[in-house]
């Protein structure tokens, strides 16, 4: 803990602190927040500090960080802990390209000794179902899931992101682990969450994921800035809550406005600690 | 029929995959950055003991397997069907030789064995951990070498050959570790 924070003090980036708990809950369609009950009112435990990072960045604040508690309404095992510690930060005016070099030197400085790669998802889908993510049709990815041994119901055959994360979870996760250290890049826009598009023949999006020997240690984007562009993303969470029969959430009016003031051009990242602790902790004892 | 919900799981829970009967050995959640949850466990058949790695979506339910453990005495076979008996309610189960398995080649009568047991009917049957059985025939023992450290085949009582130490002789009885099916000592009583 200490070492990121002389990191992020080195390189002037501001340390704040936000609100655990939050008036809107998480839109993305498969984090679930604990909800506090309070007389008439209902209040939501952070599932990250996003909404209150960006609008601290929007408020032209400069390049800032925050380490604290985010809960997650989930199973537990002991890579997902209801309550963990979350790194966040974001730098203006850098790509995702840029926040991956600073992941790497911050993971440097915390001790880490890995050789990190970069990997896209188009590569690894290749390497290990023999598929094109970004231009497979929805029934050659059903069928390449069923072959692995799951079950599709008709809903979720017509439903590409969750084909996506099913074919990945059953063909490509299990072998991440012979990857060492890498970033995974260029995700299918179907997985932008809210990262920006890329201009490339499949409009890729701009979102990393850090995977060191099979866990997800940080998920990063290039972040959207455009308020269109976030009120649509929000707008398909919803339309993707509907169609798994879950309740669509109320629309984020601040994190909307923030935008709407002009947010700078940046880069953001979470970082799971107790999953980075973890990695560093095995390539020690090896 | 009774189900478990993938969030019940947890491991030596006992649930049927394609009609047989199988044990969980290891759970696991598996859940992207941005993606939906699922638990990948492994499950070891509980007829061939055979383990097999299998991906569930996480909330799906599966049927659960009638199954439990119980110790039961070994009383005899017929060469088709084997006899085991419930100690307490003396109730007796007749096991077939595909479900005894390698427990036969160690049982002679009276052994108190772990059985697995599926709808009513044994399936698997572990002996214990140590026999002590008789040697009908070896070749000649080397009286005094017990230090060479050579082997030799030895038929014990129940037909079985193990491998035993070149002094071991026509009569002796032998501890023998079931798990490894390996000679351990000699030993004085049954």
């Amino acid at each position: 803990m200490s070492s990121i924070r002389q990191y992020f003090d080195f390189q002037n980036v501001l340390e704040v602190q936000t609100p655990v708990l939050n008036e809107y809950p998480t839109s993305e369609p498969s984090i679930e927040n604990f909800i506090i009950e309070n007389a008439e009112k209902r209040r939501y435990l952070r599932t990250s500090p996003e909404s209150s990072l960006k609008k601290l960045v929007a408020s032209r604040i400069g390049d800032i960080f925050e380490v604290g508690p985010v809960f997650r309404k989930e199973e537990e095992s002991p890579i997902h802990l209801n309550e963990f510690t979350m790194l966040e930060w974001y730098r203006l005016g850098y790509d995702h390209k840029k926040l991956m070099r600073d992941v790497e030197l911050l993971v440097d400085y915390c001790g880490g000794r890995f050789e990190f790669k970069q990997v896209t998802f188009m590569e690894l889908f290749l390497e290990h179902v023999g598929l094109n993510p970004h231009s497979s049709s929805n029934s050659e990815l059903s069928r390449a899931i069923v072959r692995f041994g799951l079950k599709l119901n008709d809903t979720e055959k017509e439903d590409r992101d969750y084909l996506l994360t099913c074919l990945y979870v059953v063909g490509v996760e299990p072998n991440l682990k012979a990857y060492g250290a890498f970033f995974l890049t260029d995700f299918p826009k179907e997985l932008r969450a809210y990262a920006r598009l890329s201009n490339d023949k499949y409009c890729s999006a701009q979102r990393f994921e850090l995977i060191i020997n099979g866990v997800e240690v940080a998920n990063g984007y290039h972040e959207v800035i455009d308020p269109i562009e976030q009120q649509h993303c929000f707008e398909i969470d919803n339309e993707t809550r509907l169609r798994r029969g879950l309740t669509p959430t109320k629309i984020d009016e601040g994190w909307i406005a923030a935008l709407n003031r002009g947010m700078p051009a940046c880069s953001g990242v979470a970082v799971g600690l107790e999953r980075l602790q973890m990695v560093l902790d095995e390539e020690f004892i090896r | 029929m009774t189900t478990f919900s993938t969030s019940q799981f947890k491991l030596g829970l006992k649930i049927l995959i394609d009609g047989d009967p199988y044990t969980i050995v290891l759970n696991d959640i598996v859940k992207p950055g941005k993606g939906q949850a699922f638990n990948r466990i492994k499950v070891r058949n509980l007829k061939n003991g055979r383990v097999i790695e299998k991906t569930l979506k996480s909330g799906e339910s599966i049927e659960a397997a009638d199954v439990m453990e119980i110790e039961l005495q070994y009383l005899y076979n017929d060469s088709t069907d084997w006899f085991f008996m419930d100690t307490t309610s003396f109730e007796q189960l007749s096991a077939t030789m595909a479900s005894v398995g390698d427990a036969s080649k160690w049982l002679k009568g009276q052994e108190m064995c772990n059985v697995t047991i599926w709808n009513d009917v044994p399936i698997a049957v572990v002996a214990p951990n140590f026999a002590v059985l008789e040697v009908t025939e070896t070749d000649p023992g080397l009286r005094g070498d017990t230090a060479s450290g050579g082997t030799k085949p030895a038929l014990l009582e129940t037909g079985t050959s193990v491998k035993v130490p070149l002094f071991i002789e026509t009569g002796d009885l032998l501890k023998i570790d079931t798990r490894t099916g390996e000679y351990v000592s000699r030993s004085k009583e049954t």
